[in-house]
């Protein structure tokens, strides 16, 4: 469970008690965090704009799809899983990094958590926002979308599939909103922030505090909530990425049909998503300059578990191929030798386990404590990898049916199109311009967590810049 | 907003030629799929010259069980006519002999044993006489006696997509998880209530 948030509570414009005496130190952490709320300028808006543009060039995309249908696609009778899929498997997996960072890393009283939990719970919502409907867009008849509940049946592991991620989906938002409250609640009073909120904006951050003073008893709602959410968010994201792999397990088809799949999706899912929190930890830091909040204790700490995942990831690797590769049967090694040989998907492969795999874990071993640039290069290896990774799962299996193709006199090949590239590459701006959007809503960094965690057990627990802690203990009325 | 709305009408209008597109697609796909064997008996297949008739029937012949297919042209034995044998399974038409006629107009393959007969214990038998410049191709189906008789299980694979009920035990693991789940959220939103009353 969490201890309670001491930061300062909302405006009383009805009557309520004034606010209790706000510390120097969060006064100064909030004014600080706060410039990252101020309105889009220069470089900000460009980068806004420069999503848009990729946003719209991928909605063209799709209504071409939507008119033409999947016939504007590489996919046809072999592969009706492309690219879609492989963006829905990898986004789901990134929302993995607000579990791990955040609900596991707060119900194990990992401090130094705190001024990252925020970003983390973002990329959670995000990502899933932007991957599930990746599914929707891999359909070849959307407008029937409806027949999945009308007609669904819970045999169906798809069907699971829908019920998980919706349930991931709601739990997410909960988990974020609930971790969120207090800083409503600050930024309710914009004075601390030095920004002037419109009053629509003041009204929906009054309107999200739920009136939160920080008193006991609202501490001890807060507490239970916060509490409840982090230990129960946790098997239901396990869950999700389990009943995701077993999209593929419950089929029988060479290479899906595994039974380490379910745990070889979930850690690959803390992977990625340790290294997505890795790059918005290293943009945030660069754009908003950060660098006292997120330091290079919260990135060695980081860089520690992506080392741990990126081994156990080696060690189902190669337990998933060794297995399959030593068997011997003659469809599975069709599939080997597709996926290890001479096709194109060879140097795809190799290239992911050299440059996905074991260059990210050299990099994360480099005893190099002064600069996070190794970590933040395994992270984009890692991040790459894994997209490729979740390509090879797909399409290779696809491309290697039980009766061979060759038989069927067929060559069944799969390139995606540009149409294809468009719809991902608006998918990834669209991911991006909600984490830029919401952290002009939001700061980035939990300020009530941080103050806490600065003014409860120190600057040094909680990982930041030994700067703050001269500031904790100061009161300013 | 605006933009927004642009685009919903832009994705709408889209989809409405898509919609329409496919039900043209519908109507003029080719319906006379290996499934569609409805058609008479003796069917033409090309419109030129007189149309031989052929009547199929099992037979017996120096103690082998055929599968015969008498070929008449206006009466009269059909000499030399290329009869080819066919059988309806559930994906496609499978091909069991061929055959020319002999002077009494009959060709035979050897009777399909072995090949079972589903629920109903009946092979769809179809034969077709390739035509000639004399007369015109012909084609006509009958329903025999197989030799094995499927009796379907009726729940063959009770875990599959296509099963009709999920397994009980399923249902009720998926319905604990996600009430468990669901009941969770609840308490959650009842804390957040209480926690907005004590402001």
């Amino acid at each position: 469970m969490v201890n309670g948030p001491s930061v300062p509570s909302a405006s009383s414009a009805d009557g309520t008690p004034p606010p209790a005496p706000e510390s120097a130190l969060a006064r100064h952490i909030t004014t600080e965090i706060g410039t990252t709320l101020a309105l889009p300028r220069g470089g900000e808006r460009l980068w806004i704009l420069f999503l848009l543009l990729v946003i719209t060039a991928g909605a063209a995309a799709y209504i071409m799809q939507l008119i033409y249908g999947l016939s504007v696609t590489g996919m046809r009778d072999y592969v009706s899983w492309g690219v879609y899929m492989t963006n829905f498997v990898f986004f789901i997996g990134v929302s993995h990094a607000g579990t791990l960072i955040s609900a596991i890393l707060r119900v194990t009283n990992a401090e130094w958590r705190r001024p990252i939990t925020r970003m983390a719970e973002g990329i959670t919502v995000f990502a899933l926002l932007v991957g599930a409907p990746m599914v929707i867009v891999d359909m070849g008849r959307p407008d029937r979308l409806q027949h999945v509940i009308l007609y669904g049946r819970l045999n169906s592991p798809i069907l699971w599939d829908v019920l998980s991620v919706t349930t991931y989906i709601t739990g997410s938002f909960l988990y974020l909103y609930v971790a969120s409250i207090p800083d409503f609640a600050i930024l309710a009073r914009q004075g601390s922030t030095g920004n002037t909120f419109s009053v629509l904006r003041l009204r929906i951050y009054n309107f999200f505090s739920l009136g939160y003073r920080g008193t006991p008893q609202q501490k001890h709602h807060l507490e239970r909530a916060l509490g409840t959410m982090a230990v129960v968010i946790i098997p239901v994201a396990v869950s999700v990425h389990t009943v995701v792999s077993w999209v593929f397990g419950m089929t029988l088809r060479p290479g899906w049909h595994s039974t380490i799949f379910g745990p070889y999706f979930v850690i690959g899912a803390i992977f990625s998503g340790t290294a997505g929190i890795v790059l918005a930890m290293a943009v945030f830091r660069r754009v908003y300059g950060l660098e006292k909040y997120l330091t290079n204790r919260h990135f060695r700490y980081l860089g520690t578990l992506l080392l741990v995942f990126n081994i156990l990831y080696i060690y189902f690797t190669l337990s998933e191929y060794l297995t399959t590769w030593y068997g011997g049967e003659s469809v599975d090694m069709r599939l080997v030798d597709m996926l290890m040989g001479a096709s194109h998907f060879g140097p795809l492969f190799w290239g992911t386990i050299v440059f996905g795999l074991f260059v990210p874990a050299i990099l994360l071993v480099l005893p190099i404590k002064k600069t996070i640039a190794p970590i933040v290069i395994a992270a984009i290896l890692v991040n790459i990898g894994m997209w490729v990774k979740r390509y090879l799962i797909i399409i290779p299996t696809m491309l290697t049916p039980f009766i061979d193709p060759k038989a069927a006199g067929a060559t069944p090949s799969y390139i995606p199109t540009f149409v294809e590239w468009m719809i991902t590459a608006a998918a990834f701006a669209f991911f991006l311009l909600l984490f830029t959007m919401f952290a002009k809503f939001l700061p980035i960094i939990s300020i009530w967590e941080t103050v806490e965690g600065v003014e409860t057990l120190g600057a040094e627990r909680t990982g930041v810049s030994p700067e703050l802690q001269k500031l904790a203990g100061k009161e300013i009325q | 907003m605006k933009p927004m709305i642009s685009l919903l009408v832009m994705i709408l209008l889209a989809a409405l030629p898509m919609t329409a597109r496919a039900a043209d697609d519908m109507a003029g796909m080719d319906m006379s799929m290996p499934h569609a064997m409805t058609a008479p008996a003796a069917t033409t297949t090309s419109p030129a010259g007189p149309v031989p008739t052929i009547v199929v029937a099992p037979r017996v012949e120096e103690g082998n069980r055929m599968l015969g297919a008498t070929v008449t042209l206006n009466g009269k034995p059909l000499v030399g006519a290329q009869v080819s044998f066919l059988v309806q399974r559930s994906f496609g038409i499978m091909n069991i002999g061929h055959d020319e006629t002999l002077d009494d107009g009959v060709a035979a393959v050897k009777f399909p044993e072995g090949l079972p007969g589903g629920a109903a214990g009946t092979l769809h038998i179809i034969v077709r006489v390739a035509g000639t410049p004399r007369y015109a191709a012909a084609s006509t189906d009958a329903t025999i006696d197989a030799d094995i008789i499927v009796v379907p299980d009726p729940d063959p694979f009770p875990r599959a997509i296509w099963a009709p009920k999920a397994p009980i035990p399923l249902i009720l693991t998926l319905a604990l998880a996600l009430a468990g789940v669901w009941t969770t959220f609840v308490f959650v939103i009842i804390q957040l209530r209480a926690l907005y009353k004590a402001r």
